[in-house]
């Protein structure tokens, strides 16, 4: 068996998503002309929701995170509030997808995609050494 | 040995038909206008210019079709500037499809479709019509063990079949498109008629509801009936014979269909209840091959209606995955357990219930049709309720090298039966209160373009979990998970 372990900076890239996109949500309802006092509440909440993503949920997801490569199948197991547990037979496998955003490539991280017929499973973002060997192990050929 | 097959000529209509309304039939309107009128119009020579080009098009493309079977490789060209070249090994074919409708008949021609597990879903791969002796040569040299039985189904039960399986929403699917376009061509309100024929019917009867509910209920019946009736004819006269390797159904009234499939290439079985069916104590057997039809599905009904004892006796010859043995995972037979699996029904009545006071509320004098409208919705959650119950009582999964799956899907009820190596993906889903009760929920995708799915809820995930082990050899990744 050989597991992955979601990187460090994986949760890193993750935070700095979540502050990008609060920062962009807050100018948006800033310059939607709005009563003050909506305004204080929309951002409170938002303001919440991203310190609650970046201190609590991000952590626990990443450290749920765990993906094993048995003899013939591939295991994923990850979920906070719900916990999911995917198993994967390789024979199955039909192709593998890499997804880079800029951002991820300035940290070497990219998502990987498992595609079979009709329904398709995502790895969150990882070091591109441990995807190569990931799809070396499943034999689905390269990036 | 090497065998060439040519289109048959019926196949430029098939090339045609994309142009048809959009340009035969306004050729053919602007065309009578002519000989009525005696008035030339340019557009009228453009149209009939596109037309020859579109025709000759068709013609060539028909001439320049060529089928070649040889060495267990089969050849589909087609194509004159562009020359498109398909091989595939005859192995590696999930079915064959054909199909001879009134006009096929007239002419001694079968429209073939041939599918593989790569193509597009809704759409068979190849499509073309030949002559109706050579597609049966074609099908004798592809599937050439002989027939060992012959089953064939009664008009009853094929009507059980499509009466338990038609809905008023496939027939206005149906009915509603077809009319549409029959009315923009000959250019009478085919629909204002209507809709003045279903006021005079409805005015006649006068119920305790509002005359809305009786136009609704009148047009959810004809729909119905609309989708009874396509549903009984495509599957009137089914026969489902077997060879030693293949698999064969024939069905159709106007349109005759057969299809051929490898028992290998059958991916999983689903024996399936509606509401209706089970009112009857009545199951559909319906096998899911790889890429085939170029329907919405890819099941195919092998058993239109039947006793389930007596599918699975007649079948487990020729599905060996068909039986199974060992131990079956199910819901722990608890109150807190059977509550958990009649919640839903329960917040859905408390909802229904609301939103019944609080509109008979808002809008007194439309008291009457939220109370059809209540009792309607009160019907459906009767059903579902039974559904929950069905999956309390019946829900069970059983791993190993044949996996079964029993619970419901929407209003009826499923049962999943594939061989091990068929299965796509397996998922645990366990939310807060799952964890603090000690189960699981365990969702069965099997791999195939259909990718047919079962969940079975609530079960023990102790149990679940060794079995899991057993089945996938994952001692290791449970136990140090667990250590974890």
């Amino acid at each position: 068996m050989k597991t992955y372990i979601i990187p460090k900076k994986t949760l890193t890239l993750w935070r700095i998503r979540v502050v990008m996109l609060t920062v962009a949500l807050l100018g948006i309802f800033f310059v939607i002309p709005l009563p003050k006092l909506a305004f204080i509440i929309i951002a409170s909440v938002i303001l919440f929701l991203s310190l609650l993503a970046n201190f609590w949920y991000l952590p626990k997801f990443i450290k749920s995170c765990r993906i094993s490569v048995f003899d013939g199948k591939v295991v994923i197991t990850r979920g906070v509030l719900i916990e999911n547990t995917h198993i994967m037979p390789f024979s199955r496998l039909i192709h593998s997808q890499t997804v880079q955003t800029p951002l991820a490539r300035l940290f070497g991280l990219s998502i990987l995609f498992l595609k079979a017929a009709r329904f398709r499973l995502f790895i969150i973002d990882m070091s591109d050494e441990d995807i190569t060997s990931l799809i070396d192990e499943l034999g689905v050929g390269g990036k | 040995m090497k065998k060439v097959y040519r289109a048959h000529p019926l196949m430029v209509f098939n090339f045609l038909k994309p142009f048809l309304f959009v340009l035969i039939f306004p050729f053919i309107t602007a065309a009578i206008r002519y000989f009525t009128d005696r008035h030339l119009t340019w557009l009228f020579v453009l149209e009939m210019l596109a037309v020859t080009v579109v025709i000759l098009t068709a013609i060539i493309r028909c001439i320049a079709f060529r089928l070649i079977i040889e060495d267990n490789l089969l050849t589909i060209k087609t194509g004159v500037l562009f020359i498109r070249k398909s091989k595939i090994r005859i192995s590696r074919l999930s079915s064959i499809q054909t199909e001879q409708n009134p006009l096929d008949m007239l002419f001694r021609a079968a429209t073939c479709r041939i599918n593989t597990e790569a193509g597009v879903t809704r759409k068979s791969d190849f499509q073309f019509k030949l002559k109706l002796k050579e597609a049966r040569e074609l099908l004798s040299i592809i599937y050439p063990d002989k027939t060992i039985s012959k089953v064939r189904f009664s008009a009853f039960k094929v009507a059980i079949m499509a009466a338990a399986t038609s809905s008023a929403a496939t027939g206005m699917i149906l009915w509603v498109p077809t009319l549409r376009q029959i009315a923009n061509l000959v250019g009478v309100g085919i629909d204002r008629a209507l809709f003045d024929g279903i006021n005079n019917i409805t005015s006649r009867f006068h119920t305790y509801f509002p005359p809305i509910v009786n136009i609704v209920s009148l047009v959810i019946l004809a729909s119905y009936a609309v989708s009874f009736l396509y549903s009984f004819l495509k599957h009137i006269n089914f026969k489902v014979s077997f060879g030693e390797k293949k698999i064969a159904v024939q069905s159709g009234f106007f349109v005759r269909t057969k299809t051929y499939f490898r028992r290998t290439r059958v991916n999983n079985i689903k024996i399936e209840q509606t509401p209706l069916l089970r009112l009857l104590h009545r199951y559909t057997l319906k096998v899911s091959v790889g890429g085939f039809d170029n329907s919405k599905s890819v099941s195919q009904v092998v058993v239109p209606s039947g006793k389930r004892r007596k599918i699975q006796e007649d079948f487990k010859e020729f599905f060996p995955f068909l039986t199974h043995k060992g131990k079956v995972l199910k819901p722990e037979k608890r109150p807190l357990i059977q509550n958990l699996f009649l919640m839903w029904p329960g917040i859905y009545l408390l909802l229904m219930i609301a939103a019944a006071l609080i509109s008979a509320y808002l809008f007194p004098s439309f008291s009457r049709l939220i109370q059809f409208l209540t009792i309607v919705c009160f019907g459906f959650l009767i059903i579902y309720t039974h559904t929950c119950l069905f999956e309390y009582n019946c829900g069970s999964l059983k791993l190993g090298d044949f996996v079964f799956a029993q619970s419901n899907y929407f209003l009826n009820t499923r049962e999943l039966y594939c061989p091990k190596k068929n299965i796509g993906q397996l998922k645990i889903t366990r939310f807060p209160m799952d964890r603090m009760l000690g189960i699981c929920r365990i969702r069965l995708t099997v791999c195939s373009e259909n990718a047919d799915t079962i969940r079975v809820r609530h079960l023990k995930y102790d149990e679940a979990v060794k079995e899991l082990s057993n089945t996938f050899e994952l001692d290791e990744y449970f136990n140090t998970k667990d250590e974890k």
